[in-house]
């Protein structure tokens, strides 16, 4: 995973502020040390709406690497303004849900998602100094300071499948087939997410991206950022959480506010749409409009190089229409399988004909 | 329950039945969980049984011999394949106070559980396959010559490459634990003076000769993991048809007796392929055997 090259500051001797050295208006505090044991030492991730990611070392564990998810709390509130607190305590609550949530589906065994490590309150210099300057002007919410939420995850080793995909030849076979490996390999989590518990009917990740998949150099991807899950609770017509993903992944019925519940196929589009981009050789964002969602979808930025099949797959995946896509994951995984197989036999007859 | 006293803000209880249902042949094991933290998610605690150690001092010692040599490895490894530390806390056990090392729970069977309830299966219904699944076998063998490179990379090898060692989970995700086993290299020679200690805990059968000849015999010779790992893929792909120990087929110095039989259990369509890499995987010589990576990936290709 690529650092987001920050420079890190020490501005007190317990806090750091981490700064965009291209835009000094981008910036971080976090503390040094999050309840005596774990040492921030980088920023790995900054997502102006969500979260703070930052890398540290667990000193208790001879400074073992693990990842430590905060609030981002950079335009959230105004420490002025009347609703500042709930504003603050309404984050911390998701964020507290975020962690309970990777640690049921840790309880629930879905594979190849980071292990919740820890959940714990601790100092927060962000709710006192919200505009980044230490020390100059009066603290805010001095109060509330002491108990911030972080909670501590394993780290990941690898890239980003973004990273990855930059480096691949879009029209190669192999490059197909690995995709549709990949995409095989999300079914899997997103079957056990979608079959969800005793509490909970369905959970949707909502925020399917190249971005959010860790490829790791023994061959295993990992899907991180449950910030977005959202929850369709049994007997409820509305589903929890719902409206978080990303312009161009999301499924237009999550974009759509009049919608009220969405259900698994959203993260079945969500797919389709990751295995459309990693395989085109254009930018995304070109075909996503206003809302945030794909228009004029083509099948022509794709066909003249990628093989039919995965081009059938991608088309049924990505209909406007929930009813319209595969109904659940392992409808989508039996297909994949299927093409799998035409595309292995291409494969073969290719490098029977190099070998000859 | 046995509540361990507190050194730290995490409260581990332990969960005394399913511990006695765990076994490991070296660590003794703890079905660890905490409801304030965790709720019904469970862990897995390490410490050192008594029987290795007089008194407090010696239990320091040998501690810091096992203990922290292991997690270091860990750390540097980093692989998902591993199980995850958690935590590290003393217990008290009578009068001594032990170091007991938190790791992440893997859930599933083994690879070797699996293929005992396979084999259960098999008996009840005849439509069962009665063979090993090669092409299938081959690719996961290749993920283990993935993870060994990723391990080599960072200056580490993994010497238990067994059945037993890897859990299957829900998904084609495969994990391991055997983390004892988990040896420095230096140029893809284990050069941990570790490796002796591993006398009567490796499996006799995945041990070529000259790790047996190092090991028992205390010879001076360098091991290639490299060479190790040729041959331990090999007796595995042995293990997968017979599913069971090779000890039959064992003759002098630990070596596999090669000959035309071993291989009658192989279907006739793979069998001059499969016998093929398995010899060129188990000579006995480590300079003849398959000892680079790419040999090795070439001749799980070629029976895949």
């Amino acid at each position: 995973m690529k650092l987001l090259g920050y420079l890190k500051k020490e501005v007190t001797t317990n806090i750091y502020r981490f700064t965009d050295p291209s835009n000094p208006e981008r910036f971080a505090l976090s503390p040094k040390v999050v309840k005596n044991r774990y040492e921030i030492t980088d920023l790995l991730s900054s997502t102006s709406g969500f979260g703070l990611v930052f890398i540290a070392k667990d000193t208790k564990l001879l400074n073992k690497k693990v990842l430590v998810k905060a609030i981002n709390y950079k335009k959230a509130f105004n420490k002025n303004s009347l609703d500042a607190k709930e504003k603050i305590l309404l984050r911390r609550k998701n964020l507290k849900l975020e962690s309970q949530i990777l640690l049921k589906l840790n309880t629930l065994n879905v594979p190849c998602l980071p292990l919740f490590i820890d959940y714990i309150e601790g100092y927060s210099p962000s709710i006192q100094w919200p505009d980044g300057n230490v020390g100059v002007g009066s603290p805010a919410f001095d109060d509330l300071a002491m108990n911030e939420p972080y909670f501590i995850l394993q780290y990941i080793k690898g890239q980003t499948l973004s990273e990855k995909a930059e480096k691949q030849d879009k029209s190669a076979l192999s490059w197909q087939i690995e995709v549709l490996k990949i995409a095989q390999r999300v079914l899997n989590i997103l079957d056990v997410f979608h079959g969800g518990d005793e509490k909970v009917e369905s959970y949707i990740y909502q925020d399917l991206k190249p971005e959010n998949i860790i490829c790791s150099p023994n061959g295993t991807y990992t899907l991180i950022d449950f910030g977005g899950v959202a929850l369709n609770m049994h007997d409820k017509s509305t589903t929890y959480n719902k409206g978080i993903g990303t312009p161009g992944y999301m499924a237009p019925e999550i974009a759509d506010p009049s919608i009220k519940k969405i259900d698994k196929t959203a993260d079945i589009y969500s797919l389709g749409v990751l295995i459309w981009s990693l395989l085109m050789k254009e930018e995304l964002i070109k075909y996503v409009d206003e809302n945030g969602i794909i228009k004029n979808f083509s099948l022509n930025t794709i066909e003249d190089y990628v093989f039919e099949p995965v081009c059938q797959i991608i088309k049924k995946a990505v209909q406007p229409d929930p009813k319209a896509r595969y109904k659940n994951a392992s409808q989508m995984y039996g297909k994949i399988t299927s093409a799998l197989q035409k595309l292995n036999s291409i494969n073969y007859v290719f490098k029977e004909d190099v070998i000859a | 329950m046995i509540t361990y006293p507190v050194t730290n803000d995490i409260l581990w209880k332990e969960l005394r039945e399913e511990s006695q249902e765990i076994r490991g042949s070296f660590f003794e094991k703890k079905i660890l969980k905490c409801e304030e933290k965790f709720k019904s998610e469970k862990f897995i605690g390490y410490t050192l049984p008594n029987k290795m150690f007089n008194g407090q001092k010696e239990f320091l010692e040998q501690t810091n011999k096992i203990f922290y040599p292991l997690i270091n490895a860990m750390n540097k490894i980093n692989s998902t394949m591993l199980p995850e530390l958690i935590d590290v806390f003393v217990c008290s056990e009578g009068e001594i106070k032990k170091l007991m090392l938190v790791m992440e729970y893997i859930k599933g069977y083994t690879l070797k559980e699996a293929v005992n309830h396979y084999k259960s299966y098999k008996k009840q219904s005849a439509d069962f396959p009665t063979t090993l699944n090669i092409s299938k076998f081959s690719k996961f063998l290749k993920k283990l010559t993935d993870f060994s490179e990723d391990l080599l990379n960072e200056g580490y090898f993994h010497l238990g490459l067994y059945p037993s060692h890897f859990i299957l989970p829900k998904s084609d995700v495969i994990r391991l634990t055997g983390l004892r086993f988990i040896m420095k290299t230096e140029g893809f020679i284990v050069n941990d003076p570790r490796i002796k200690s591993l006398k009567n805990e490796m499996k006799y059968s995945f041990m070529p000769p000259e790790l047996y000849t190092k090991i028992y015999k205390e010879s001076n010779n360098s091991i290639n993991a490299i060479a190790v790992l040729a041959y331990q893929i090999g007796i595995l792909i042995l293990w997968g048809y017979y599913q069971e120990d090779l000890g039959i087929y064992r003759i002098a110095d630990n070596q596999i007796d090669l000959s035309d039989e071993i291989f009658d259990i192989v279907p006739y369509n793979k069998k001059r392929k499969v016998s093929d890499a398995v010899w060129a995987l188990l000579d006995p010589d480590p300079d003849i055997r398959l000892n680079t990576l790419q040999e090795i990936r070439e001749c799980l290709d070629s029976i895949e």
